[in-house]
């Protein structure tokens, strides 16, 4: 293999075990020590950037010296957003297509993610011609030909659907980043796509930090502000109050966090029942995902509220029913 | 008076219904969904909110409910086919529908509490 090369580290494994596996030449492990400093005598973390050094020549290149600076920046992006665990690199490609429908990630998906997309579209109108086909004929000869043709059918499917993982990475490569991750270290990037991954890192990163903690971090947020409301009224003496007010404020917490999560699941599924009921957009695919995600949203945000509200409401009712 | 003791059904509902929809979605949801192999709604479902908050099974379960109480609708659009739904056993179908309908009351419930107390 001519010239520099990079990959990603799939797994967290240590330096020396990661070099062993790698195989190389007496000569090039010197120069891998160099290259590779980033990582060196380190438990090498999943997404980290390995250099292959140029085996042609001993000294440093450009190019390596390039690939050298494109894994620092890449270290420092998942370090920085503590996202070198699995959550990064499993759920990627739907992190992607939030980023995608977010607007934080324009210009990310590919033409060839489009293109799947499409595809899976055209499978899915297939089936409901299928099924439409059947239900005007209804006939039993009808039926055995409607069965051979839907499993034909959803075979191809689901080796679309397992297809979408593959897509979306915004990278010109034919494989997903879960795969490319997976395949281990004998694949080789070409140092022009490491540019694309060290970008993308960087935003998926962030935005994977913020989504993973996103729930966690509001219902933190409403605690905490149910526990300072409880303090502040237990603090000004009156006993009266103080109960009242883990009446009202629990009851606020819970049925608004309750009554948020519910919502939001049944506003995603809504969503895609609506949109696929009402104006037909297959429950797969880019469609499906933005209307999940408005349902999801809309349903959250709606049910939280009034959940506030009538969780506060119920709080001081049982606080008068206990006390009288 | 009626308003309270309907706000405090509501929020029960509620808090009940997360038992039940846990239930539900890690004992009969994997059970139910393999007399929905061939369901465009199902697939696309369980394939889109399969990052979701565990495995997106809570959205999966309202899935199976939407098309068990509805299937002639979302056979229109050619999602489902009627034959399938009725295969599934009837205990099955209780398990998928009773803690969507909860939920739903419960919510249903919620809101209507939460505009009358606003206004």
């Amino acid at each position: 293999m001519q010239g520099p090369y990079a990959f990603i580290n799939d797994r967290s494994q240590p330096y020396p075990l990661l070099k062993q596996r790698l195989s190389l030449n007496p000569h090039v492990q010197t120069k891998f020590d160099i290259l590779n400093q980033h990582i060196r005598n380190t438990v090498v973390l999943p997404g980290q950037l390995v250099i292959i050094g140029d085996s042609r020549t001993a000294s440093c290149t450009v190019e390596e010296a390039r690939l050298m600076s494109s894994a620092q920046n890449i270290k420092h992006a998942l370090l920085a957003h503590s996202a070198t665990d699995q959550f990064l690199i499993k759920n990627y490609d739907q992190l992607q297509k939030i980023m995608t429908y977010a607007s934080i990630g324009v210009g990310s998906a590919t033409s060839a993610w489009s293109k799947h997309l499409e595809e899976i579209e055209k499978t899915l109108q297939e089936i409901d011609g299928l099924h439409k086909q059947y239900l005007s004929k209804g006939t039993v000869a009808a039926r055995g030909e409607f069965v051979v043709k839907r499993s034909t059918l959803f075979s191809r499917l689901e080796s679309q659907l397992h297809g979408m993982a593959r897509f979306g990475s915004g990278l010109k490569n034919e494989g997903s980043i879960k795969k490319m991750l997976g395949i281990s270290s004998k694949s080789y990037w070409h140092h022009g796509e490491i540019r694309g991954y060290e970008e993308t890192v960087k935003r998926v990163a962030k935005a994977s930090q913020v989504l993973k903690k996103g729930t966690y971090i509001g219902i933190a947020l409403d605690v905490g502000a149910t526990a300072l409301e409880i303090t502040e009224a237990c603090s000004t003496g009156r006993e009266q109050a103080c109960t009242q007010a883990k009446y009202v404020e629990g009851g606020k917490l819970v049925i608004g966090v309750g009554g948020a999560s519910a919502g939001g699941t049944l506003g995603a599924v809504g969503g895609i029942g609506a949109c696929a009921i009402v104006f037909g957009i297959p429950t797969a695919g880019a469609g499906a995902l933005a209307c999940a995600i408005i349902g999801g949203a809309a349903g959250g945000f709606a049910l939280g509220k009034l959940g506030s509200n009538a969780g506060e409401w119920v709080g001081k009712v049982l606080y008068q029913a206990v006390e009288d | 008076m009626h308003l309270e003791y309907f706000a405090v059904v509501s929020c029960a509902l509620l808090l009940l219904s997360f038992p039940i929809v846990f239930s539900a979605m890690y004992k009969k949801l994997d059970a139910a969904e393999r007399y929905m192999q061939y369901s465009t709604f199902i697939v696309g479902c369980r394939h889109t909110f399969r990052h979701s908050h565990f495995e997106g099974r809570p959205q999966r379960v309202f899935a199976m409910a939407t098309v068990i109480l509805i299937p002639g609708i979302i056979q229109r659009r050619g999602m489902v086919l009627v034959e399938d739904v009725e295969q599934i056993p009837r205990h099955l179908k209780y398990w998928m529908v009773i803690p969507t309908l909860v939920t739903c009351l419960s919510l249903i419930g919620i809101t209507i509490t939460g505009f009358l107390i606003e206004n």
